[in-house]
């Protein structure tokens, strides 16, 4: 990331404090204030209130933190899925799997677990031949984010049962520090 | 809105440009003193975000942060400097923060913002910044916020590009959640 970057963005974020705390100009609500370093552009765009919102809609189901889990987004919890733990021990004792990455080649580049077929989540569906279809797929990204995605993908081309690696390279990479 | 507490002769000379400033002045700065900010992170957000509300004459800042100062974080979260790596990023904010104007008070929280805890952290605070990194955090301050009645000031960050929003359901304004109820695409808000 570019260090410059959260630089612009901490600092609107003060600067929207200082207006609401010291009560001047309008403050940047339902807009969301988008800012591309590279073109130099900054583009404002509209944002709605929804009426089904879980938190802040009209029958809100959130009600108290203590009972949301916020370890994963929903999608992913949905999905058959393992840990990095029992992946490690998975691939330690040599069982017959498929672990696909669907991460970039340049995230793949700086660190990858050995053994796995790299196929990038958007060239995906172009290239389920590389993928035997009678694997046992196991399919982890950086975070477990795009994998869900991508066991959606193998699931609605017929792959049956692939399974995401929780937390992806984060969560391994985590394990092989401790 | 409050009507603040008065300036020391001190004060006077540090926001000496606020206060020449037109429709801003002695009434806006002693809103700022009178009022409260808690931040969540001290990391590149978190950074400009406290260090600006801290010059700014905020009268009392709260930091949230369980992290270590590592050396790639210098490149980015001013907050720390080359000699605190390894040190508790809570510590460094303090330096650094004090360092700038002695004035504030600052609330040190050296514990992760979590579901258990996080009520009641951000309880009390007139604004909430979110300077996580994570969408679980991400998502919890702004349900606490929601929760709290208090403005949720949103940024988030990914490569080249940055995004701001003041989330605030209790001013007619939407919430993060009303955006991305749940599971967002990778891509959409970046992390």
């Amino acid at each position: 990331m570019l260090g410059v970057l959260p630089g612009v963005i901490g600092t609107l974020q003060a600067t929207e404090a200082i207006k609401i705390l010291s009560g001047i100009g309008s403050p940047l609500t339902g807009k969301l204030l988008h800012y591309d370093a590279l073109s130099s552009g900054f583009r404002s765009i509209k944002l709605r209130t929804d009426p089904e919102c879980a938190l802040c809609g009209n029958n809100p189901s959130i009600t108290d933190v203590t009972e949301v889990d916020y370890s994963l987004p929903v999608t992913e919890r949905t999905h058959a899925s393992i840990t990095v733990e029992e992946l490690s021990t998975k691939l330690k004792n040599k069982e017959p799997i498929v672990l696909l990455d669907v991460r970039e080649p340049e995230e793949a580049a700086q660190c990858n677990i050995e053994g796995s077929t790299l196929i990038p989540l958007g060239q995906l569906t172009h290239r389920l031949n590389e993928i035997p279809p009678e694997a046992k797929i196991f399919v982890h990204c950086k975070s477990g984010k795009r994998s869900a995605r991508a066991v959606t993908l193998l699931k609605r081309e017929g792959y049956t049962n692939p399974i995401n690696v929780e937390g992806g390279m984060d969560a391994w990479l985590n394990l092989k520090e401790e | 809105m409050n009507r603040g507490t008065p300036l020391t002769q001190e004060e006077e000379q540090r926001y000496a440009r606020h206060l020449a400033l037109p429709s801003f002045g002695m009434e806006a700065q002693c809103r700022l003193k009178e009022s409260s900010v808690l931040c969540i992170g001290a990391g590149g957000l978190g950074s400009p975000a406290t260090m600006y509300l801290a010059a700014a004459g905020v009268g009392r800042i709260g930091i949230v942060d369980d992290d270590i100062v590592d050396a790639s974080n210098i490149q980015r979260q001013l907050l720390h400097v080359t000699s605190d790596v390894g040190r508790s990023k809570i510590q460094s904010t303090k330096d650094t923060l004090l360092a700038m104007n002695p004035n504030i008070e600052l609330d040190l929280h050296e514990e992760r913002f979590k579901p258990e805890n996080a009520m009641n952290l951000a309880k009390g605070y007139d604004v909430l910044i979110d300077g996580s990194d994570n969408f679980p955090t991400r998502y919890l301050s702004n349900d606490v916020s929601v929760l709290l009645r208090i403005p949720n000031i949103h940024g988030s960050i990914f490569r080249f590009e940055g995004q701001v929003s003041v989330f605030a359901p209790h001013l007619g304004a939407p919430c993060y959640r009303c955006l991305f109820p749940d599971a967002p695409s990778e891509g959409a808000v970046p992390d």
